[in-house]
């Protein structure tokens, strides 16, 4: 465990130093992201979770969700955090429904 | 590459412990010294252009760990972000949002019995000649209340004038229907009133306290203080007059807290003696604001103001003294910025006025907020054609504190936000202006109350949130 170099004094301090930002606090196996690609996601010969490819990593159109929300992978996800919280209510299965995602344009 | 900026900060030393100020979040954290003098270093040597991770590691001070550690830390708390990213403060779209409207400040009527030679106020002179409201408009501007305050099932009413009691039975009236109305809502409300104390007759005493009613009196301190302005219109002193009427509220089993505002004018005398007086009659707190007032009679100057900073400090040292011994002081002032600094609340706007909180004149129509009740710059609409969505949007675009260009790089922001719109009316001439005229004041109030939070963080921490709690803040 690191020294503290910064106590939290007051509660909105405490509030900061609390939150989670990006699975980057000092403890770092409860704080990783579950589900991401480059840390705790086993390669391409042991996908262990249920869904296709099976024995291989994430596919491509798992990224959309597994690399978005907490994970700081810079994959090219909606931006389900500040935008787009909803995103895949419009594309339930991602990898037959993902043409339903629009360009955003923001003006 | 990737280059980082500073955003805004302050370090204090507090009783030898270096406290770190963040002004965009108001988060207050304890700091160790390598890390404010990486901070010093790296503000010096960046002076506000962006830089890379290898110039901050350069910059840094202690070992190749303690820098990465520092650069992590600084990053994760938004002290250091990417250049070019805005800052983490939050941006409202300002005037989009339907916002609810949560307190209405009802001016009951436009006549007072007194005469205050300072008053901002001069709607009407005498109670035959100043307008009042009809319970007509006062039951519209309640309903206007309960449509707008959509899911919020807490409302406040606020009864102001003018002399509010002068309009006794409208106010009485108003009670009822806005009880009767609620209970039908779903919602409750609180009320409140602020009065000259001129009026609190055995009956209006009880009315107050039967039907719950905060009461704010203007009062000015020790009695000479007070005859020096606060006057009747034939010239005669008020502080005689008002004592039995205040004994007797403040005897009265008041369920609320009586509280007394303090109008600060000309020279500011003695203020820990009104205070002191004050809160011996009675009153729970007593807040002071120096007089709203370009006229040189009352408008308190560099060195009076500065007075006036002199004893708010000796008033801040007795109330941590007391603070210590979990004994209690009722300095609104300070009380105010402790639990603002406790909470951490971040202002875009210096208060609630055209966000949450409305006035409305005698003929019922809106304006920001009882000071600015009649200027045509803070019209909002009517209580019948409901708010205006363009002079609002506008309000709040302009009134938000990223507007004023004086404020974007000012430590104090997050808490001070500008300053009160009236006063900047007055003395600014603009009313989303920012309040210059006492910028370097607040700062030096502000820093004046961090010093007093950060011994009681460390001295009495449970007593910061017995104040908070005062305040309404859950635990």
């Amino acid at each position: 465990m690191k020294k503290k170099v910064l106590k939290p004094i007051n509660k909105k301090a405490k509030a900061m130093d609390e939150k989670d930002v990006f699975g980057m606090s000092d403890d770092i196996t409860t704080s990783m992201p579950i589900g991401c690609t480059t840390i705790f996601d086993t390669g391409w010969e042991t996908n262990p979770r249920p869904e296709t490819p099976v024995s291989n990593c994430i596919s491509s159109a798992r990224d959309f969700t597994s690399c978005s929300g907490p994970c700081w992978w810079p994959a090219q996800t909606p931006d389900n955090i500040t935008n787009f919280p909803d995103f895949q209510n419009q594309c339930r299965a991602i990898e037959k429904d993902w043409r339903n995602l629009n360009f955003v344009i923001k003006r | 590459m990737e280059t980082f900026t500073l955003a805004a900060y302050k370090t204090f030393a507090v009783d030898g412990r270096p406290l770190l100020f963040l002004s965009a979040q108001n988060a207050i954290f304890e700091a160790d010294d390598d890390i404010l003098q990486t901070l010093d270093r790296v503000s010096a040597k960046s002076a506000g252009h962006p830089f890379t991770r290898a110039a901050f590691t350069e910059w840094s001070a202690g070992s190749p760990h303690e820098k990465s550690q520092a650069f992590e830390q600084l990053g994760r708390i938004g002290l250091l972000r990417p250049a070019g990213k805005p800052s983490a403060v939050a941006h409202e779209s300002a005037g989009q949002a339907p916002m609810p409207v949560k307190t209405l400040v009802l001016h009951v009527t436009d006549a007072c019995n007194l005469n205050c030679s300072y008053c901002y106020y001069h709607g009407g002179t005498s109670p035959a000649k100043g307008k009042a409201m009809t319970v007509a408009v006062a039951r519209r501007a309640v309903d206007f209340l309960m449509d707008k305050s959509g899911a919020i099932d807490k409302v406040e009413l606020v009864f102001f004038g003018g002399e509010p009691l002068l309009n006794k039975h409208l106010i009485a009236e108003t009670v009822a229907y806005a009880n009767a109305s609620a209970a039908q809502c779903g919602k409750s409300v609180d009320f409140a009133l602020t009065t000259n104390a001129t009026l609190l007759s055995e009956s209006t005493t009880m009315f107050l306290t039967e039907n719950r009613i905060g009461v704010t009196v203007s009062i000015d301190g020790l009695p000479h203080v007070h005859d020096r302005c606060r006057r009747f219109p034939d010239g005669s002193p008020s502080f005689a007059i008002i004592l039995p009427g205040i004994r007797r509220l403040l005897d009265a089993a008041a369920c609320k807290p009586v509280v007394a505002r303090v109008t600060v004018a000309g020279n500011p005398g003695d203020v820990p003696a009104s205070l002191n007086y004050l809160l011996d009659m009675g009153f729970a707190e007593a807040g002071f604001a120096p007089v709203t007032s370009m006229d040189p009679r009352y408008r308190l100057g560099p060195e009076a103001m500065q007075q006036l900073l002199t004893q708010f400090e000796a008033l801040s040292q007795q109330f941590l003294d007391r603070a210590r011994e979990n004994r209690f002081l009722g300095f609104t002032n300070l009380i105010d910025l402790l639990v603002t600094l406790h909470e951490g609340e971040v202002r875009a706007y210096p208060c609630g006025a055209g966000l949450g909180l409305f006035s409305v004149s005698t003929g019922g129509d809106l304006f920001l907020c009882q000071r600015l009740t009649g200027e045509n710059e803070a019209a909002m609409g009517t209580i019948d054609g409901g708010l205006d969505p363009v002079q609002l949007a506008n309000f709040r675009q302009a009134g938000h504190v990223s507007s004023k260009p004086e404020c974007c790089e000012c430590w104090a922001r997050a808490i001070c936000a500008g300053g009160c719109y009236h006063e900047a009316l007055i003395r600014e001439g603009r009313l989303t202006a920012a309040n210059r005229h006492y910028c370097d004041w607040i700062k030096r109030w502000i820093e004046i109350g961090i010093d007093v939070y950060g011994r009681l963080t460390s001295e009495n921490p449970d007593y910061l949130d017995s104040l908070s709690a005062l305040r309404g803040h859950a635990a």
